[in-house]
């Protein structure tokens, strides 16, 4: 218990309980979190300067040593005393590792190469490379080509790094999808779990990818792409390395009906070829995040807006990723600009769709229309959705409780009753329940 | 199946050197980062990193928001350091920074209980279910969330944190006297609410148990 001598107040003995137990369960950071956490930090610092001075922007190798430094001091902060340790020991299940460490899979044969600490790569057909080094935080493998999934186990230490073509993936706890197509000159990288950093020609700096994130760079058309997937099916790599010129990932791969704005792609494709700098169409790349992160530390509501603005709405819409929508049509309604929100949480419904935050979005455009002269029957018909599709959700009593008023408002509450019932059976001490139970009388 | 040991490579190269940040002060730390060199930024996070996080998880309760929390914090020292007139004061410019971050988050929790709260200006409720250590600190958190964003950091630094009242007062710009006259009224309106709360007085009845 702490000692409250400074104050004569003293808190109510349930709330210095509940205090304690907080104290407790809370505010312990995870190996893991430790690790993002320092490879943010390192990143950040590199952004930071980009930021400052635009001689340093060309300066490709600092971003590149920031990752790199971030991956190596995880190992020397969390576990220098590894750095002895024997290196990791790997095994291939159907094949074998030749000398030199080279690998390669067959037309129908899918092996596996497992290392010590429990980290797998799943070699996909006919996929070839080899495995350069090993040491006891991890090891560097070469896709040289083909297409590999890998589950990288978390570890505080861990420093892992995959070779694609020209292409550097740096890799602490993840799991992920590569492929490298030599003749095509094509990455793609889907980010199932984690973070990864990716280095190579037309970034001009290390590519940070999220959780959610698919990576595309095309090396001939010069064109690299960073987008949001669909988390609960993710779309298999070797049906986007096929297509043509064409965005690079067919919209209904993606998770929503929004696909990469298509003049971004249409631009980067038709111009001369020749000394043009890549174009990074991204729904979260680095560039993006920086210029928003600032005013939401912040707390700048009106900056948000205006940077939201400022770069079109449409295009905010169309690019942004779901955190920053979210942020968004909070930005919006908290200036009284509903028409932004409303907006900022159709797209989320849209190119989020099935996610918790478009779930949540549907509530929360329902007590917008609701607000709105005549919006009532909108409004029943956003929280019925949200019901549907969230019935435990966050909102989900609120809905049920708007939905009870809203049906009184508009038929009556004879209208209202079964709704009423339903309430007081899920939440019979609930906000609603007083309301709830003169309709069922 | 190939045994790997006869494959092993040669150790990856580590790039920092373990002393400089190690021994370097707080204002050789605020120097490096002026100067955009990575190990300060290593040192700025192994030194503060967990504090950071540990106020935020407890003012928030959740373990996802204090994480992207703390990044907020430290893109905001990096952006901010060049400022720091007393370089010595590192440790409090991140307090700082990080409580104005969790005000900021606070008050943005606040904004979207506009559409939470009802007519009558409570929070709904959850089914009642079992009720374990989870359960009971996220309906703890959700009475939180009904305090005003200052009263609540107040109560969380003080109550939850251990935090002395001086301390607390200059981490959130507040006098010793506006410190206590929030944390009375955090505390009284927590009790206040804690008795409309049946599941979270039967767990403390029960001290953890399942109702």
């Amino acid at each position: 218990m702490i000692r409250d001598d400074e104050s004569r107040a003293t808190p109510d003995p349930s709330v210095a309980k509940l205090a304690e137990l907080a104290r407790g369960q809370l505010g312990e950071m995870s190996d893991l979190q430790k690790a993002r956490g320092l490879h943010g930090v390192v990143t950040n610092l590199g952004q930071v300067h980009l930021h400052s001075s635009r001689v340093h922007r060309r300066r490709f190798w600092l971003a590149t040593a920031g990752a790199v430094t971030a991956l190596g001091v995880v190992a020397w902060l969390f576990g220098p005393t590894l750095v002895a340790n024997k290196p990791l020991t790997y095994a291939m299940t159907q094949g074998e590792i030749q000398a030199g460490g080279y690998f390669r899979s067959g037309l129908t044969a899918q092996p596996t190469i497992r290392f010590s600490d429990g980290t797998k790569v799943d070699l996909m057909a006919n996929a070839r490379g080899r495995i350069a080094s090993v040491d006891a935080h991890g090891a560097r493998v070469t896709l040289d080509e083909g297409e590999a999934h890998v589950e990288v186990v978390p570890r505080a230490e861990a420093r892992w790094q995959f070779d694609a073509g020209p292409f550097v993936v740096r890799v602490q706890g993840t799991a992920f999808a590569l492929a490298w197509k030599g003749d095509e000159g094509r990455l793609d990288l889907r980010l199932d779990k984690g973070a990864v950093t990716v280095t190579g020609p037309l970034s001009g700096e290390a590519i940070a990818l999220r959780s959610g994130q698919w990576l595309t760079v095309r090396l001939p058309a010069r064109e690299v792409f960073v987008r949001d997937f669909d988390r609960a099916a993710p779309p298999a790599l070797s049906g986007a390395t096929t297509v043509g010129s064409t965005p690079v990932v067919s919209a209904a791969q993606l998770a929503g009906p929004v696909p990469v704005p298509a003049p971004v792609v249409t631009a980067a494709s038709t111009q001369p070829k020749a000394r043009r700098p890549a174009r990074v169409a991204s729904v979260h790349s680095a560039d993006a995040e920086i210029s928003w992160a600032p005013a939401r530390a912040a707390g700048d509501w009106n900056r948000i807006l205006d940077l939201a603005t400022q770069r079109g709405l449409a295009r905010t819409l169309a690019e942004r990723g779901s955190e920053d929508l979210a942020l968004l049509a909070d930005a919006a309604h908290y200036l009284r600009r509903d028409d932004i929100a409303q907006q900022a949480l159709l797209a989320q419904r849209q190119r989020f769709a099935g996610s918790t935050r478009a779930k949540d979005a549907a509530f929360l455009l329902g007590r917008i229309v609701e607000a709105k002269s005549g919006g009532a029957r909108e409004a029943l018909d956003w929280y019925e959705r949200h019901l549907d599709e969230a019935p435990s959700g966050t909102y989900a009593s609120e809905a049920l409780g708007r939905k009870m008023t809203v049906l009184a408002r508009l038929h009556g509450d004879a209208a209202a009753r079964p709704v009423a019932e339903a309430y007081l059976r899920r939440y019979p001490g609930g906000t609603y329940a007083r309301a709830a139970r003169a309709y069922t009388k | 199946m190939a045994s790997s040991d006869s494959h092993s490579g040669p150790p990856l190269q580590l790039v920092l050197s373990r002393s400089t940040a190690a021994v370097a002060s707080d204002a050789d730390v605020v120097r490096g980062l002026i100067h955009k060199e990575e190990w300060a930024a290593v040192a700025l996070w192994s030194r503060y990193g967990s504090l950071v996080f540990r106020i935020a998880d407890r003012a928030l309760g959740s373990r996802h928001e204090a994480e992207d929390l703390t990044q907020d914090v430290f893109l905001c020292v990096l952006g901010k350091i060049a400022g720091l007139r007393d370089p010595a004061a590192l440790r409090s410019f991140v307090v700082s920074v990080t409580i104005r971050t969790l005000k900021w988050k606070l008050r943005r929790k606040r904004v979207r209980q506009w559409v939470q709260l009802t007519s009558t200006g409570d929070l709904p409720d959850q089914p009642v279910n079992g009720v374990d250590v989870d359960e009971t600190l996220r309906r703890f958190y959700r009475l939180l969330d009904k305090l005003r964003a200052d009263d609540r950091l107040v109560f969380v630094l003080r109550r939850v944190d251990g935090m002395k009242l001086e301390d607390v007062g200059r981490a959130t710009g507040h006098s010793l006297a506006t410190v206590k006259r929030r944390l009375t009224r955090a505390d009284a309106e927590l009790a206040h609410w804690m008795e409309r709360e049946p599941v979270l007085m039967t767990f403390l009845r029960n001290e953890g148990g399942t109702q």
